[in-house]
């Protein structure tokens, strides 16, 4: 967006000799989404108290670890479950440089970025040996390992041991009016931006075709002349990287770092997020991180002796309402509404696909504490997503309804209880007469 | 342009979904009470494991849970209904922060009310004093939580595994001052500290200590150090260890035939979880220290305070554990809290609440051993220090002795 012409904005019919499309040609729902939304996220913290900002900030910490996880799992079929202990050697590097050796927080980023990707590419040369499960066992030992090694006590000079080290959060720069934790969060959506699009980048490289080719099939890629062994250790090393960087962001907005904090049980969370997110989607990686911070408030909100069997139950529900994850639903909607006509199962998948989401997001604004410290904004954002969800369902309902070439006022039971039901059950199913190309309202 | 609209109606949606708005100003509050207080409410915040890898201990946050039930039915403290808000965070740092923010920033409690986990409070120690919000009697005995100068806005509770590790020592030096001691200890904090109390408690006979041999939780057995101290010609064994290997080192004791002076720390000392899977007629003469009464020991039947326990388990935990351990641990340390707020009065401040919980004299509440005793003052955040040895006869402990005080200096 950098080569904008100067009179791409205010003369959209250009005088049509510039070899480029004029702005608003060019600008895709991607880039208006983007901009939207890192727009949003700007402004969210000059809003919010502390405590909310607080697991924003982890929130995008956790999409960068899972990011990380991605281009090794997503995108080169590489599995591993031992990001949890790149993650936390990110967060000691970060720790150990601040608290031993006094080292400002700035250079803590690109350190443990260096160190872990040393360490995930050394990492990555005996792993080229093991393939799938293999390599996942190899990597849980990873995993388990590194708790026990960050007690060790011949590194407890660096590593405080089981006491864990804390950190100074540090203070924002002096010519700017915020609080530590706005400072943090504006300090991570940066590191964020930037990786995500290099990795954006990466993968629509030369470079980020080969990695998928090693995943999409080795043999054959090894035959175009990839080399092989190369780009799986680099890429075991990028992903190190991510997950490193993250980890150090993490060091920095928690304060304080401990052995017991970077277990397996990371791990599985970063893979539970890569999956919710979208296997191979690098803007479904936030969305992970979404679900990986507040999945286990709304469970322990909904009962907290059961809050295990409550998180088990939504992932199942999101799993089995999204299968391909959060980035692949959106495609899959999308395909849908693009399509000559809203089948019946592509129908009632979305719609459930949806309520799903539109029930986890409601929750998730329901327990981030809006409601008890400004209830105005929360029941204008509560009712905002509740129209968001139903104004999707009713084009939907009445995209469904011109396929079945009935009048689309039907679609007003919607709104009315009872018969609602009904609706859904006729949209269901009810053969698909239409297949011109309809677009609903 | 159609495509346009609906992609903007897309990111619309989008943006909408992530917005999270303005935050209007806090109104100031009354003069004598600090956040979380009204006429009719106190409002108190918990965080415990209820799930992850502690789980196990979610007794002790449950037990809270239900006791401030019973206070509220009771009719609330000075007239005020206690809301506990208790989460969880599943035994992991970042979890506590992001609770504790929450309870602190979002739900403005009072105080923080015996977060579980040594690794946990941690966490959450430096923010708690910046932001001078009381983590009041921490579920943990690590030594670090009596620094009244350093922490002030941060008290412990239970006597710390220093102390126990000192009355160790002094008894060792009493009953076999020619010992060879084998201390086996987890590697982390508590087992650390044992290990440390041990040898302070011994001074300059530290050399006693031939064998110092750590374990993993994640370790399958620690037969193998119980037989190296056998085989070094250890005769006093200090068994550090949570129930599980605890009750290994016990059995493979009898199992090698080896007879030595066996003293098991108050953390694995539990009939339930550690002595019955050990198997009582290998668990014979062992000492262990205690200051919380053992509740599957028929001894205490008929004490008024058991009785006030069994009550309160009866009515509000009915379909709990009675030998869990975690019950009694829970259900103290909340009526310390409710001791302490009662002591406050009308002056519910965050101030008053510090200056109450290091004003404590000879307070007891139902589970404390008979003639145990809290005690506070500015100086002196460990408000529990008291224990008293006890023998195992193959069926129950026996209290022997003086209560003990095992003080850091």
């Amino acid at each position: 967006m950098t080569s904008v012409p100067k009179d791409g904005i205010a003369v959209p019919q250009a005088e049509a000799v510039s070899a480029q499309r004029p702005l608003h040609a060019r600008l895709t729902t991607r880039h208006l989404i983007i901009t939207g939304t890192t727009i949003v996220a700007l402004l969210i913290p000059l809003a919010a108290p502390g405590f909310m900002i607080f697991p924003l900030t982890e929130v995008m910490v956790y999409g960068l670890a899972i990011l990380g996880l991605n281009l090794l799992t997503g995108f080169n079929g590489q599995f591993s479950l031992g990001h949890s202990a790149f993650y936390g050697i990110g967060a000691y590097t970060a720790a150990i440089m601040m608290h031993n050796y006094d080292i400002s927080y700035f250079w803590t980023l690109p350190a443990a970025g260096a160190v872990c990707f040393a360490v995930g590419f050394l990492f990555g040369l005996p792993a080229l040996r093991l393939q799938n499960l293999y390599l996942a066992l190899a990597t849980f030992a990873l995993a388990t390992a590194m708790p026990q090694i960050l007690k060790f006590h011949l590194l407890e000079e660096w590593t405080g041991g089981v006491q864990g080290l804390p950190i100074l959060q540090p203070d924002p720069p002096p010519f700017l009016p915020i609080t530590t934790d706005q400072w943090l969060y504006y300090l991570t959506l940066g590191v964020i931006l930037l990786m995500f699009a290099a990795a954006a980048n990466l993968v629509r490289s030369r470079a980020g075709r080969a990695i998928m080719a090693i995943r999409d099939n080795p043999i054959a890629a090894a035959a175009m002349g990839i080399n092989t062994s190369l780009y799986k250790t680099i890429t075991f090393g990028v992903s190190a990287l991510y997950t490193g960087v993250a980890g150090a962001l993490s060091a920095l907005v928690v304060g304080f770092v401990a052995p017991d904090s970077f277990t397996i049980f990371l791990s599985i969370s970063l893979l539970v997020g890569l999956v919710i997110g979208g296997v191979g989607s690098i803007a479904g990686c936030l969305f992970g991180g979404l679900f990986v911070l507040y999945l286990p408030n709304i469970a322990n909100s909904i009962s907290t002796g059961l809050s295990g069997a409550i998180y088990g139950f939504i992932l199942l529900l999101v799993i089995f309402a999204t299968p391909s994850g959060a980035s692949g639903f959106v495609r899959f909607a999308r395909d849908g509404f693009s399509a000559p006509a809203l089948d019946r199962a592509r129908f009632l998948s979305v719609w459930f696909g949806i309520s799903t989401y539109g029930v986890i997001t409601l929750l998730i604004v329901k327990g981030a504490g809006l409601g008890k410290s400004s209830p105005l904004i929360f029941w204008i954002t509560y009712t905002m997503i509740i129209l968001g969800i139903t104004g999707w369902q009713t084009i939907m309902a009445v995209k469904r309804l011109s396929d079945m070439r009935r009048s689309r006022w039907w679609g007003i039971l919607l709104f009315v209880p009872p018969l609602n039901m009904l609706l859904l059950i006729a949209l269901f199913c009810a053969k698909t007469r239409s297949h011109d190309t309809l677009t609903a309202i | 342009m159609k495509q346009l609209t609906r992609r903007s109606v897309l990111a619309g949606t989008g943006a909408l979904a992530v917005t999270v708005p303005l935050l209007s100003p806090r109104v100031a509050r009354a003069k004598n009470y600090g956040p979380g207080v009204t006429d009719s409410e106190i409002k108190l915040g918990n965080t415990g494991p209820y799930s992850g890898p502690a789980s196990s201990y979610s007794a002790v946050p449950k037990s809270q849970v239900a006791y401030w039930k019973m206070v509220n039915d009771d009719g609330g403290i000075n007239g005020r209904k206690i809301n506990f808000l208790s989460y969880d965070d599943g035994y992991t740092p970042p979890k506590t922060v992001e609770m504790v923010r929450k309870l602190v920033e979002e739900d403005q409690v009072l105080l923080v009310a015996s977060p579980l986990g040594t690794p946990t409070n941690s966490a959450i120690w430096q923010y708690m004093n910046q932001k001078k919000v009381p983590q009041l009697f921490v579920a943990t005995g690590a030594t670090k939580w009596d620094d009244p100068k350093g922490h002030p806005w941060t008290i412990g509770w239970q006597p710390n595994y220093q102390s126990e590790g000192r009355i160790y020592a002094t008894y060792i030096l009493k009953e076999k001052p020619t010992g060879k001691i084998g201390v086996l200890y987890q590697n982390d904090d508590f087992g650390k500290d044992y290990l440390k109390g041990v040898k302070d408690g011994l001074g300059e006979k530290a050399s006693m200590v031939i064998v110092e041999a750590s374990y993993e939780t994640t370790d399958p057995t620690v037969d193998s150090q119980v037989v190296d101290m056998k085989a070094k010609g250890v005769d006093v064994f200090v068994n550090c260890a949570i129930p599980k290997f605890a009750a290994q080192a016990i059995r493979k004791t009898a199992e090698i035939g080896w007879t030595p002076l066996h003293i098991l720390s108050s953390i694995g000392n539990s009939v339930g979880a550690t002595l019955k899977p050990a198997g009582f007629e290998n668990a014979k003469d062992i000492v262990s220290d205690f200051y919380l009464k053992d509740p599957s020991d028929p001894k205490w039947t008929d004490d008024a305070g058991f009785k006030t326990w069994v009550a309160f388990m009866d009515k509000y935990l009915p379909d709990a554990d009675k030998s869990d351990a975690g019950y009694v641990a829970g259900s103290s340390l909340a009526a310390m809290t409710a001791q302490v707020l009662k002591q406050c009065g009308d002056e519910l401040t965050r101030e008053n609440v510090m200056t109450q919980a290091a004003s404590l004299h000879d307070v007891t509440v139902p589970m404390l051993l008979p003639g145990i005793t809290a005690n506070t003052s500015p100086t002196d955040f460990a408000p529990v220090k008291q224990v008293q040895m006890a023998k195992f006869d193959g069926q129950r402990w026996n209290l022997f002795g003086e209560l003990l005080k095992g003080a850091i200096g």
